[in-house]
């Protein structure tokens, strides 16, 4: 038997075969809901527990730089869940892809990943993960009045909630954004044109520390190394 | 959780202004003014980016624009022209969508959420509208894209000219956290100020305030503001939006004193609204009046009655008792305003351009 009532991998992923890092959403038998993705600064992590509290952390991983390694990250407790019947929902997290900033595949698809079809050009996929005190029939009746919102997944939890995955498209303005690396290391660079024509092989996720009650809100985007 | 809608708001770059440069090459990177001449009191009703770089801006008197640019060109306008440019535009819009509500002549919102060009986004749907403006009308527009109407404004304006702004869900908290207060639609500078009296200098806020003091310094518009400070907009793109007011108003080339001809003036205004509201079929509850005095000292006055009327003598008549509540015939004044508003009992939420904002 697993110890998981959802193990989900997704990532999402253009026609043209660019993607996004791969994300695992997964809730232990106990309630607890983790959502993680590799970097090359390890594992990135946020984990909601059933308690309400919730934290984010690096956890170690071959050559991920030391300052990134093994690092507690925030702490916030998380919005409570709206009583059943109230048709509302407690977002926790949403990641927003944009779709310009997918990148050349690096890893081998084995077939156990979920893709999720990104948003067109000029636009970004938003995944977004949250809690219901509605039975999954509830929630499927909500997201198809909304039509623009798919029900990516749903895992009924030990309290008698539900976690709820789905995601929409949106709307995404196109800038270059370049991350200094102080002459320590190269600059990234995150650009919908891509001039180096890299494929954008570094993957990076950007968000403000949560507060209580706020979501975590993460913009994962695909740069290169610039030297100059 | 709320249903995505794609929302753009376009707003022409210096339009009446961008319209003369375009007809007359002479007058191309050249800091124009349109509007009366300085010596006639006549006010600025738009002027070209180089004239912005001197200061000189839209409603500003024309003798203080010269005053910062001497070598500003001033020209009358030409709203014929400028009405059949605006018609291009909005042509341009309808072939996207049917849901265009214009604000006037230089700007609209379009609902793109369905549209007829088979864009999924509105980003891509504005790009081709700001290019299809351009090559077909040779103007620039900038435009901002966003969830609902009230944002989509606010981005419109924030790069410009010739710029488009969006704002993703994702960014909306960012977005707000940036806005003044002053920022709003339908914030003049008097309530500005009584927020900042009670401590609120920027729209966020709203949302930790006292209600009881947000209401005691705002009235009705606290709901609204404490709505738009999380962002929630849920106004649709209204096309062929029902008329909110009416008014007109006039600066006089010498002020004016003498009671008579005060009267008078407001009694014609008066007059030319309740027409106006007759040829529109349309009933008014609420009578104003405003009054602008030689120091730029500015009151306006009103008064809602029970029943609403389109009756010229009627109208008048309480513009005329709403004249008694001021000093007219005791301080010179330069500028009078009369108009209805309340129109069939449905009233705006928050400021709608085109209503005469009076402040008190």
């Amino acid at each position: 038997m697993t110890n998981y009532l959802l193990d989900l991998s997704f990532g999402v992923k253009r026609p043209d075969g660019y993607v996004s890092d791969i994300w695992r959403a997964s809730t232990t038998r106990l309630g607890d809901f983790h959502l993680a993705t590799s970097s090359i600064a390890g594992v990135e992590e946020y984990s909601f527990n059933k308690s309400g509290m919730c934290r984010s952390a690096h956890s170690g991983a071959e050559g991920a730089p030391a300052a990134l390694r093994d690092r507690s990250g925030f702490r916030w407790r998380r919005a409570a869940t709206p009583p059943r019947g109230s048709g509302r929902a407690a977002r926790v997290a949403w990641i927003a892809f944009p779709t310009d900033y997918l990148s050349k595949p690096t890893v081998k698809d084995d077939g156990e990943i979920l893709w999720i079809a990104a948003a067109p050009a000029c636009g970004a996929t938003y995944v977004e993960f949250a809690y219901a005190a509605e039975p999954e029939q509830g929630i499927r009746g909500v997201l198809d009045i909304m039509q623009d919102r798919t029900l990516v997944r749903c895992a009924a939890l030990p309290n008698g909630e539900t976690l709820v995955i789905f995601c929409y498209h949106a709307d995404w303005e196109n800038k270059d954004l370049r991350v200094p690396g102080n002459g320590i290391v190269a600059d990234i660079l995150f650009s919908a044109d891509d001039p180096l024509a890299s494929g954008r092989p570094l993957r990076h996720r950007f968000g403000p520390a949560p507060k209580d009650e706020e979501a975590v809100l993460l913009l994962e985007m695909g740069g290169a190394a610039v030297t100059n | 959780m709320s249903e995505v809608r794609r929302i753009i708001h376009v707003d022409m770059d210096a339009f009446y202004a961008s319209v003369e440069q375009r007809d007359d090459p002479a007058l191309r990177g050249k800091p124009v003014a349109v509007g009366g001449q300085p010596g006639s009191r006549g006010v600025v009703a738009a002027s070209s980016y180089e004239a912005r770089a001197f200061g000189v801006r839209s409603a500003m008197p024309m003798a203080r624009a010269v005053r910062l640019c001497p070598e500003l060109v001033i020209v009358k306008p030409d709203f014929p022209r400028y009405r059949a440019a605006s018609q291009q535009v909005l042509d341009i819009f309808r072939s996207c969508t049917p849901l265009v509500e214009p604000l006037s002549l230089d700007e609209a919102y379009l609902d793109v959420t369905e549209n007829r060009w088979g864009e999924a986004l509105a980003t891509p749907v504005a790009r081709r509208l700001k290019q299809r403006i351009r090559e077909e009308v040779r103007l620039t527009a900038s435009a901002g894209v966003a969830p609902n109407k009230f944002l989509a404004k606010i981005a419109s304006g924030w790069q410009k000219p010739d710029g488009l702004t969006v704002i993703s869900p994702g960014r909306v908290e960012a977005f707000l956290q940036q806005l003044p207060v002053g920022a709003l639609w339908g914030v003049g500078p008097v309530t500005a100020g009584k927020l900042r009296k009670i401590g609120i200098e920027r729209l966020v806020e709203v949302r930790t305030a006292d209600p009881d003091a947000l209401r005691r310094a705002v009235g009705s518009l606290a709901e609204v503001l404490r709505r738009l400070a999380l962002g929630d907009d849920p106004r649709p793109v209204v096309p062929d939006r029902p008329y909110k007011s009416s008014s007109s108003e006039n600066t006089y080339n010498e002020d004016l004193l003498a009671l008579d001809a005060i009267r008078a003036e407001i009694e014609r205004m008066a007059r030319q609204t309740a027409a106006w509201l007759a040829r529109k079929e349309l009933l008014a509850r609420t009578v104003t009046i405003k009054v602008r005095y030689a120091d730029f000292s500015t009151v306006t006055r009103s008064h809602t009655a029970a029943a609403p009327t389109r009756d010229a003598d009627e109208i008048a008549a309480r513009a005329l008792t709403l004249l008694e509540r001021t000093d007219a015939g005791r301080r010179p004044i330069r500028l009078l305003g009369a108009g209805v508003h309340g129109l069939g009992g449905d009233d705006a939420a928050i400021g709608i351009p085109g209503v005469l904002q009076f402040e008190d």
